[in-house]
């Protein structure tokens, strides 16, 4: 698996989010809401027999619903930890045609508050866990 | 001399190279024992018999057409198969052992947390024949 391409592929299924903005990873600042695709916890291989599987460990996406201090924030940031529905962030990675023969769960979702550029905003932390061919593909 | 990683493992079973859904196999070799003790023995005597020999593989479930666990396995539970298993992997001079087995069970289990995984058991049938690979 090319982790880029991965990583690109779960930007471009949070994409068909209305409303989301996607944002490449080391951003210096956002626009909420915003999500961004973060490096994986790691990268395990061979999952199966002869380069057959590898697997992405807890690749992380971060969604920033808007500052802390805004009574919407939560709201919007319910919709996208919703399990279902045009704005969750499930829904959307996990019905992504993926190319590449990648098989992508989102398994859990944290919350905390983030501070980028000098700003809290409210966060989400989904975790991805990501199964595709160790060669090819 | 040198140790082995179990990743370069080959495993066909019918024709078909299931290797890369494979995480796990297991190549059994037994022998039946027969107590030849007789009168005067102090310590019981003991005799080889018949060898009897067992084969498990699973792994990671796929839906690859023509070659996936299911494609390869659902359908022949009960069916003698062509196994062949070649433990150090492909190459000149490493070990292939070929044998035929009855496909006694398949099992598919699905984690609600994690992916679908399979297994499966075979009851070799006749001898095991191990020969170099070319």
């Amino acid at each position: 698996m090319d982790l880029h391409d991965v990583m690109t592929q779960v930007g471009e299924a949070l994409d068909t989010i209305d409303g989301l903005r996607v944002y490449g990873w080391a951003q210096r600042s956002v626009s909420p809401p915003a999500a961004l695709v973060t490096l994986p916890e790691g990268i395990t291989f061979d999952n199966t027999y002869g380069r057959g599987s590898d697997v992405i460990r807890d690749l992380v996406v971060l969604v920033l619903a808007g500052r802390a201090e805004e009574r919407t924030a939560t709201r919007q940031l319910a919709a996208y930890a919703d399990g279902s529905g045009d704005q969750s962030v499930k829904a959307a990675v996990e019905s992504y045609p993926y190319t590449g023969d990648l098989t992508v769960h989102v398994a859990s979702v944290d919350f905390d508050g983030v501070t980028l550029a000098g700003v809290e905003y409210l966060g989400a932390m989904f975790h991805l866990n990501i199964t595709g061919p160790g060669t090819g593909a | 001399m040198a140790k082995q990683h179990g990743r370069h493992t080959v495993i066909t079973v019918d024709g078909s190279d299931i290797s890369a859904y494979c995480r796990t196999s297991s190549y059994e070799k037994n022998a039946d024992v027969h107590d030849v003790s007789g009168y005067g023995d102090d310590d019981k005597r003991k005799s080889g018999g018949q060898r009897d020999n067992k084969f498990t593989c699973g792994g990671v479930y796929d839906t690859t057409a023509g070659t996936g666990p299911r494609a390869v396995l659902h359908a022949e539970v009960g069916n003698t198969l062509a196994v062949t298993r070649q433990v150090e992997g492909a190459g000149t001079g490493k070990p292939n052992d070929a044998f035929n087995a009855v496909l006694t069970k398949y099992v598919e289990t699905s984690p609600v947390d994690d992916m679908v995984t399979w297994s499966a058991e075979f009851d070799v049938d006749g001898e095991v024949t191990t020969t170099a690979q070319a």
